[in-house]
């Protein structure tokens, strides 16, 4: 029965009664010859330039439209949009399973094209023949792969960004890392532009971000633990034991992809969690290098990008509103994703799909100005976010000078160490400028010291007979785009801590700029520690910029731990500095007689002391033993 | 040998025959769009306006998946350019003898469906008088589709079917060349590059002049 042929020559004439345009067509037109030729140049992956073909037609008009058309179905390659069908066989090779979903961000995992998850079931026809032709049709066995195809948008590609698309991809497809997602090349036979990659069975760091996430009325940890990490993807225990050492893991594995695509003189200039891929089998993989771009090639600018992506730019790119060729913009990117896993939210939140924030948000962002992380834990914690601050960095040389720098810092981390390569040379604009203003302005030393927190994570309650010893186990960090200075402390025994921040001046003097309020996450102003965790000491200073100091000096934490029974009666006195600075401001450049004056002036105010309290021993502050961290500034 | 995508659609029409609803919605869902939107790119403004009364695509499309296992046929694209053929055939048949009653559809298009007689597979899938007017389906071609539609009345047959053959019915290269008696894919390729270029120059020629109707 049935050969369609036989009903296809049945066919009739067409019936057209339409009257036809103005000027029917004619056979030979030579419009038609030059845009056949130009369409099939197109298919070729060639670049035609549109007026060699215009230089062939003597009339205007025809020139003109030659190129409207041209120009037409270069945005509309082959007319009609692609449809695929689930089950079907595309392209004689791919059985298609399934479209893949939109992100978590709300766009297409495909970005300028659909996603489609399929199984490679066999060669091509043209692979097939040239294997017949070598081994015989009965070897090679094929083995069948699930594969993501990537069928991309005609209309979005000009064929300069076409050819550029072809090169960046062959370029990848020489990449060969673990932790790079494989890019298989083009479909050879096809029309339209269908990229073949692999598929990763795992879940993206976005969507893992929101399902580990706390619920917002939750009053828990905004960090996940190991109940809710392995109930939500338990598989992540390949990663690391806790959150934070997933966290850097999944910097790690990136940093290590993307220094071996940095060799290969490509950028991806698109990292966001939405585009790293966290496997089941313990291995990240950086996807979608949609808008990867080779080092060495210029640059266009940016008009169809959705506001969820500008979330993600660094400050440069923001200022040219360009993708950027430089390595440094993805060591920027990594460090946004590193906070996000810290903050468990965006750093730079947009509302996706209103252009209109998309202005206030690449100001932001020039600005540094990203969701700060609060009562982090130190340890692995502090460390990644040391990690996030330097990659951040506004100025892009003040960054990590390679991703392999980062990667090496976030194998440290990993590993439980603090990262080695933060903090030294990232402090210029903000000391010079927190210098001159400490001198300047007594209100800004109010600021600085009504902001001045130390964070201690552990604050358990234990009693202690002797007075210990506290050592630093870091210099001071400092984060130059916060104004962040950090540093960790630990003790083999308990007690209460009391610190201090000195700036020392090159000819050796010093000026105590006060002591640090000790403040808990709950509030009080008390501090305990207990052996077995780190202490963070968090001295926060206000964002801001000015020119290099070129004078060299020394900003220091100095902090030791006092007797049990001055616990209460310093808490107190932290508490009330912080009250008197704010309700009549300080002096500034305080000498030590300067301030001890201030603390027997804040002793006499304290308020509410118990008659049985210990009075504060002003030989506290005077004493020689204390435990140093600091920070050179230039 | 049958594609394997073909196979899938095998297994709905098996359970259609056995009276499963969806298996047959899912196999309108499949194939309905795309032959109504070849068929009607293919026949022209007037048998078009036939094919909003009665609805041969749905009869063609029941036909075949009635005698679908004895089909000789390699991939879906081919399937769905069988369908459409002989929904075409359909059409024109009306259109030649438009004052006659509408006879019977596998007379006029010479589809040789199983009858309930003479087949191992006796079973036939139901036609309820609810799944015969699809006006959802029809309504569903967009402006834009109509505009082709009117650009594609402007080229010749040839490269008509050209046009029809890759874009709608999306077959590969090499198929299009077997449909259109052409040497080689790269033949088809070549053909189809001067259809495609008349096709976009009809429809800016269109355009311009709609938009100088505006002024």
């Amino acid at each position: 029965m049935g050969d369609p042929n036989d009903l296809h020559s049945d066919r009739g004439k067409h019936e057209s009664t339409d009257p036809g345009p103005t000027s029917p067509l004619d056979a030979d037109d030579p419009l038609v010859d030059l845009l056949a030729e130009f369409s099939l140049a197109l298919g070729r992956g060639e670049q035609p330039d549109l007026k060699d073909f215009e230089a062939r037609l003597p009339n205007a008009e025809d020139r003109a439209q030659l190129r409207r058309t041209a120009q037409q179905m270069m945005e509309n390659r082959g007319l009609m949009p692609r449809t695929i069908r689930e089950g079907e066989l595309f392209a004689g090779q791919f059985r298609i399973v399934r479209e893949i979903g939109l992100k978590v961000d709300g766009t297409n995992k495909g970005g300028s094209g659909r996603l489609w998850h399929a199984i490679h079931e066999r060669r091509s026809s043209m692979e097939q023949a040239a294997l017949d032709a070598t081994v015989g049709p009965e070897d090679g066995e094929f083995e069948q792969r699930d594969v993501v195809l990537k069928v991309l948008e005609r209309g979005g590609a000009t064929p300069e960004s076409w050819s550029t698309l072809r090169r960046e991809v062959e370029a990848l497809s020489r990449v060969r890392h673990r932790s790079v997602v494989r890019h298989f090349g083009f479909h050879p036979d096809e029309n339209v532009p269908v990229l073949v990659i692999e598929h990763i069975e795992g879940s993206d760091l976005a969507a893992l971000l929101e399902d580990l996430s706390p619920p917002a009325e939750s009053s828990a940890s905004p960090w996940p633990d190991r109940e809710r990490i392995g109930s939500v993807a338990p598989w992540l225990s390949r990663y690391g034991e806790d959150w934070f050492q997933i966290a850097a893991k999944f910097g790690h594995q990136a940093a290590e992809a993307l220094a071996v695509v940095h060799d290969a003189s490509i950028c991806h200039r698109d990292l966001k969690p939405s585009n790293l891929m966290a496997g089941v089998d313990g291995c990240l993989k950086v996807i979608d290098f949609g808008l990867a771009g080779l080092t060495d090639e210029a640059t266009g600018a940016v008009t169809r990008l959705g506001a969820g992506t500008f979330s993600y730019w660094a400050p440069e790119q923001a200022e040219s509103m360009q993708l950027g060729k430089d390595p440094s913009s993805d060591v920027y990117q990594l460090g946004v994703v590193l906070l996000e896993c810290l903050l468990m939210t965006q750093a730079f939140p947009v509302t996706i799909g209103d252009q209109s924030e998309v202005r206030p948000l690449l100001q932001r962002i020039r600005r540094g100005d990203h969701q700060r992380v609060t009562a982090l834990p130190s340890g692995r914690a502090t460390w990644l976010r040391w990690v996030a601050a330097r990659a951040m960095e506004i100025d892009p040389g003040r960054r990590y000078q390679s991703m392999r720098e980062m990667a090496e810092d976030l194998r440290r981390v990993v590993d439980g160490r603090p990262p080695l390569h933060v903090g030294r040379n990232a402090v210029a604009r903000t000391s010079g400028f927190l210098r001159r203003q400490i001198r300047r302005s007594p209100k800004l030393f109010r600021v600085l010291t009504g902001l001045a927190l130390v964070l201690v994570t552990a604050l358990t309650l234990v009693l202690f007979d002797e007075e210990p010893t506290l050592r630093f186990d870091t210099e001071v960090f400092l984060d130059g785009t916060t104004g962040v200075y950090e540093a960790i402390f630990s003790s083999d025994s308990p007690g209460t801590v009391f610190a201090a921040l000195h700036v020392y001046e090159r000819d050796g003097s010093s000026e105590l700029l006060g002591i640090i309020p000790m403040q808990t996450p709950s509030g009080e102003f008390a501090v305990r520690y207990s052996p077995g965790s780190d202490g963070l000491f968090q001295f926060v200073t206000p964002p801001g910029a000015g020119p290099p100091d070129t004078g060299q000096y020394r900003l220091a934490f100095k902090a030791k731990m006092v007797p049990e029974a001055q616990g209460a009666a310093l808490a107190r006195l932290g508490g009330n500095m912080v009250q008197k600075m704010l309700e009549d401001g300080p002096e500034t450049g305080l000498s030590q007689a300067d301030f001890e004056q201030q603390v027997a002036l804040a002793s006499a105010t304290l308020r509410g002391a118990d008659e049985d309290e210990e009075p504060l021993d002003p030989d506290l502050f005077s004493e020689q033993d204390w435990a140093e961290a600091s920070i050179v500034l230039r | 040998m049958i594609e394997p995508a073909l196979t899938q659609t095998y297994e709905l029409v098996h359970r259609a025959k056995d009276g499963d609803r969806e298996a047959l919605d899912r196999l309108f869902d499949r194939y309905y769009e795309p032959v109504l939107r070849a068929v009607r790119a293919s026949i022209g403004s007037k048998l078009r306006a036939r094919l909003e009364s009665v609805d041969v695509v749905q009869v063609a499309l029941m036909k075949a998946f009635q005698g679908f296992e004895r089909f000789e046929l390699r991939s879906e694209g081919g399937f769905r350019h069988w369908v459409a053929t002989v929904a075409e055939c359909t059409v024109r048949d009306l259109g030649e003898h438009h004052s006659r009653k509408m006879r019977t559809t596998d007379r006029e298009v010479g589809l040789e469906t199983p009858s309930n007689g003479d087949s191992d597979d006796s079973r036939a899938i139901e036609i309820e008088d609810e799944a015969v007017a699809r006006p959802d389906l029809q309504a569903s071609i967009s402006e834009e589709h109509q505009q082709l539609e009117r650009a594609l009345d402007q080229l010749s047959e040839p490269m008509r079917e050209l046009v029809i053959l890759r874009e709608f019915h999306e077959l590969s290269w090499a198929e299009v060349a077997e449909r259109t008696g052409r040497a080689s894919a790269d033949a088809a390729r070549v053909a189809f590059s001067k259809a495609e270029a008349k096709l976009a120059l009809v429809m800016d020629r269109m355009r311009s002049s709609s938009s100088d109707d505006g002024l």
